[in-house]
C-alpha cells in the first residue's frame, strides 16, 4: 500500500517550528519596506493623534479672543501666528483636524457601507439588478465630484453634518464600481463553488468569502478617498457653504485669513500647507497600502 | 446486486448565448444532450473525453451547481433537479465534490483548518473544540497533520491542497463524491499518491465516486466502469476491462489507440481521426461523431443512434445495430 508510506514519510516531519503567514502578514512585510507609504503612515498617524489628543495638547482654547495680540507672526508663543481675533493659528489647526477627521471617517464611511453594499449586491447576483444599480451609479458619476457636494448642499443647506453626507454620497459610485468588479472577479473562483457544493447560502459566502478577498482595493481607495473628502471638505467651507464660524475647519481659516493675505500671509498659507500634507500622507499611505496588496491580487 | 445510487435521465444542459436583451435570437450551446446513466453503490464510474465534450458540466449539474436545462437526477430514488433549497442542503450534505485546480479551490484569506471546519459550520454540525478535533482527524485520514490545520493554503503544495480539498469533501461523511479532474493539475509522482489516497478512501469510507478525467491511464487505474463522452453525449460504457481491452466504438477505439505503450519497441496501429471537435453551438445531424469517424455510414449522417445495450455494454453506434 503506498498510500500508507505516503502518509507515514509526510508524519514523520515533525512541526517546525514557524509562524504560519497570512495574506494580512505578507501584505504588512512588504508594506514595511516601503519608505514612502512608512512616511504616509506617520504623517497620517499623527493627524490622527493630534485629532484625538487636541483638547490636551492646543497650548491655547481655540475660541478665545485675545484682543492684546491681533495678527501676529508666528513666535515662540505663537508658533503659528494668531488671526485677527488674536485667537491662536495653533491651536485652531489642532482642534480642526478633528472636524477634518471627523468629515474623512463618517464621509468615507458613509460610502463603504452603501457602496460595498450596492457594488457587492450588483457584482454577486447581476442581471437585471446589476443594470439598475450600475446605471444609477454611473448618473451619479456623471457629475464632477465638488459640483455634486455643492449640489446636495444647496438642497441640505450648510452644514457640517450635510458636509459629511454630500461627501458620503459623492463617493458612493467609486466604492461601488470598485466592489463590484472585484466582486466579479472573484465569485466564479472554484472555492466559491466548492461553498455552494458544501450547501452554503448566498449570505454565507458573500459574508465569509467574497468580502474577505475583495476588500483590498477597498481600503486602498478609502484611504485615498479619506484625503479627497478632506479636501472637498475645506474647498466647501472656502465657500462658506460647510462649517460656520467660528468653526476652526482648515478650508474655512484659509477662507477668513484671505482677507489679510497682505498683511499676514500665514493665516491663510498654513492651513492650506495642513491640508496638503495631511492630504499628501493619506495618498502616499494609500499607494503604499495598493503596492503592498496587489501581489495578493493573484487569488 | 448493484444498488443504484444516482440514476441521470435525459439529462440536458444548453448555455444560452444571448447577444443583447433587444436581440432575442438565442442560439444555445449544448455542453451535454442528452445522457442517461446510473451509478451504483460503492462503485467508482470514469467519465472521460476531450476537452470541451461535457464532463465537468455534467459533474457540476448532477450535484446542481449548474441546474441542468432538462432531466432528472436522481439521488437514491429523489429527484434533485428543481429542488427546494432546505431539502437539497440536507441531500448536498450526502455528495460532494473535489475540485481540478486545488490552486483556486480553496480561499486564500482562510487556514486550512478553517477551510475544512467549514461544511462543519455550514451545516452547524460540530463547534468549538469537537470541531477541532474533527479537523485533526480529517487532515490525519488525507495523510497531513495537525500542525497544518494553522497555515494558509498558499503555503502548501499543489498535492497537499488537493488533500486538503479532499479533506474538507469528507468532513461531512458523504456518500458520493463528484471527482472532476482531481489530479489532472498534479505532477505526475503526485497523481499517484491522489489516485492511491482515493482509493483507499472508497474502501474505508465505503464511498460512491464520479471520477473525471482526461487522462486514461488515470481511469484505468481507479474506475470499475468506464463512460466515454464526445460532444455532450456518451458514446459508449461499460466495464472497465472489457472496454479498455475491446472498445467498441470508433471514437473509443480512436481514443485508446491514442495511449502510449511502455515498451517503445511495441509498434501499435495508430487511429487519427482528422478534423476537429465540431462545435456545440452546432453540432452535426444525426450521430456526433460522423465528421469524424473512420467508419462513417450513410445511415449516421441523419439518423441519431441510440443509446442502448450491446454485448453487455452500452453503446450509442449505428455499427452495431
Amino acid at each position: 500500500m503506498q498510500i500508507i508510506e505516503d502518509v507515514v514519510s509526510q508524519k514523520e516531519v515533525a512541526a517546525p517550528a514557524y509562524e504560519p503567514r497570512s495574506p494580512w502578514k505578507m501584505m504588512i512585510q512588504r508594506f514595511k519596506k516601503n519608505k514612502r507609504a512608512m512616511i504616509g503612515l506617520y504623517i497620517t498617524s499623527l493627524f490622527v493623534i493630534v485629532a484625538i489628543f487636541a483638547p490636551w495638547i492646543s497650548p491655547y482654547d481655540p475660541f478665545e479672543y485675545n484682543m492684546k495680540a491681533l495678527l501676529q507672526a508666528p513666535s515662540l508663543s505663537h508658533p503659528f501666528g494668531t488671526d485677527q481675533f488674536g485667537r491662536d493659528v495653533l491651536s485652531r489647526i489642532i482642534h480642526g483636524s478633528r472636524i477634518s477627521l471627523m468629515i474623512g471617517i463618517v464621509g468615507v464611511g458613509i460610502s463603504i457601507i452603501v457602496g460595498v453594499t450596492l457594488g457587492t449586491i450588483a457584482g454577486y447576483f447581476g442581471g437585471i439588478l446589476d443594470s439598475i444599480i450600475m446605471r444609477i451609479m454611473d448618473i451619479l458619476l456623471a457629475f464632477p465630484g465638488f459640483l455634486l457636494a455643492l449640489a446636495i448642499i444647496s438642497i441640505l443647506g450648510p452644514s457640517m453634518v450635510n458636509v459629511m453626507i454630500a461627501i458620503g454620497i459623492f463617493s458612493i459610485p467609486t466604492f461601488a464600481r470598485i466592489m463590484r468588479s472585484s466582486v466579479i472577479s472573484i465569485k466564479y473562483k472554484e472555492f466559491i463553488e466548492a461553498t455552494k457544493s458544501l450547501g452554503g447560502s448566498h449570505l454565507f459566502i458573500i459574508i465569509k468569502h467574497v468580502i474577505p478577498n475583495c476588500i483590498a482595493p477597498i481600503i486602498v481607495l478609502s484611504t485615498m478617498r479619506i484625503a479627497t473628502a478632506i479636501l472637498t471638505a475645506a474647498g466647501l467651507s472656502f465657500l462658506g457653504l460647510g462649517a460656520q464660524p467660528p468653526s476652526p475647519e482648515w478650508g474655512a481659516m484659509l477662507n477668513e485669513g484671505r482677507e489679510y493675505i497682505r498683511a499676514a500671509s500665514h493665516l491663510s498659507t498654513i492651513p492650506g500647507l495642513i491640508i496638503m500634507l495631511v492630504v499628501l500622507g493619506f495618498n502616499m499611505l494609500g499607494d503604499g497600502l495598493r503596492d503592498a496588496l496587489d501581489p495578493q491580487m493573484k487569488i | 446486486m448493484k444498488q443504484s445510487l444516482v440514476e441521470i435521465k435525459n439529462f440536458k444542459k444548453y448555455y444560452s448565448s444571448k447577444k443583447s436583451f433587444l436581440n432575442r435570437n438565442v442560439s444555445y450551446v449544448k455542453a451535454v444532450d442528452g445522457l442517461n446513466f446510473t451509478i451504483y453503490k460503492g462503485e467508482t464510474l470514469g467519465l472521460v473525453g476531450e476537452s470541451g465534450c461535457g464532463k465537468s458540466t455534467t459533474g457540476r449539474a448532477i450535484l446542481q451547481l449548474q441546474p441542468p436545462t432538462e432531466g432528472e437526477v436522481l439521488y437514491e430514488g429523489e429527484n434533485l433537479v428543481g429542488m427546494n433549497t432546505k431539502d437539497l442542503r440536507r441531500v448536498r450534505k450526502e455528495m460532494q465534490m473535489v475540485f481540478q485546480d486545488p490552486y483556486a479551490s480553496l480561499d486564500p484569506r482562510m487556514t486550512v483548518g478553517e477551510i475544512i471546519s467549514e461544511p462543519l459550520e455550514i451545516h452547524k454540525i460540530a463547534s468549538g473544540k469537537e470541531k477541532n478535533i474533527r479537523v485533526d482527524e480529517l487532515l490525519d485520514t488525507v495523510g497531513l497533520s495537525s500542525y497544518h490545520a494553522k497555515r494558509y493554503p498558499h503555503e502548501f503544495s499543489g498535492g497537499q491542497r488537493q488533500r486538503v480539498g479532499i479533506a474538507r469533501a469528507l468532513a461531512l461523511n458523504p456518500k458520493f463524491i463528484v471527482a472532476d479532474e482531481p489530479v489532472s493539475a498534479l505532477d505526475v509522482s503526485i497523481q499517484s499518491q491522489i489516485v492511491n489516497l482515493f482509493q483507499d478512501l472508497q474502501e474505508r469510507f465505503d464511498l460512491t465516486y464520479l471520477f473525471i478525467a482526461h487522462d486514461l491511464s488515470v481511469v484505468k487505474h481507479i474506475s470499475d466502469r468506464v463512460a466515454v463522452m464526445y460532444l455532450g453525449r456518451i458514446v459508449e460504457m461499460g466495464d472497465k476491462k472489457t472496454l479498455f481491452s475491446q472498445p467498441m466504438h470508433p471514437y473509443t477505439q480512436a481514443l485508446l489507440s491514442a495511449v502510449p505503450l511502455p515498451n517503445p519497441n511495441v509498434k501499435k496501429e495508430r487511429i487519427m481521426l482528422r478534423g476537429d471537435v465540431p462545435s456545440p453551438s452546432n453540432p452535426p445531424n444525426g450521430c456526433t461523431f460522423h465528421t469524424r469517424c473512420s467508419q462513417c455510414m450513410e445511415i449516421c449522417k441523419t439518423i441519431q443512434p441510440e443509446f442502448k445495450e450491446v454485448d453487455g455494454r452500452m453503446i450509442a453506434c449505428h455499427l452495431y445495430n
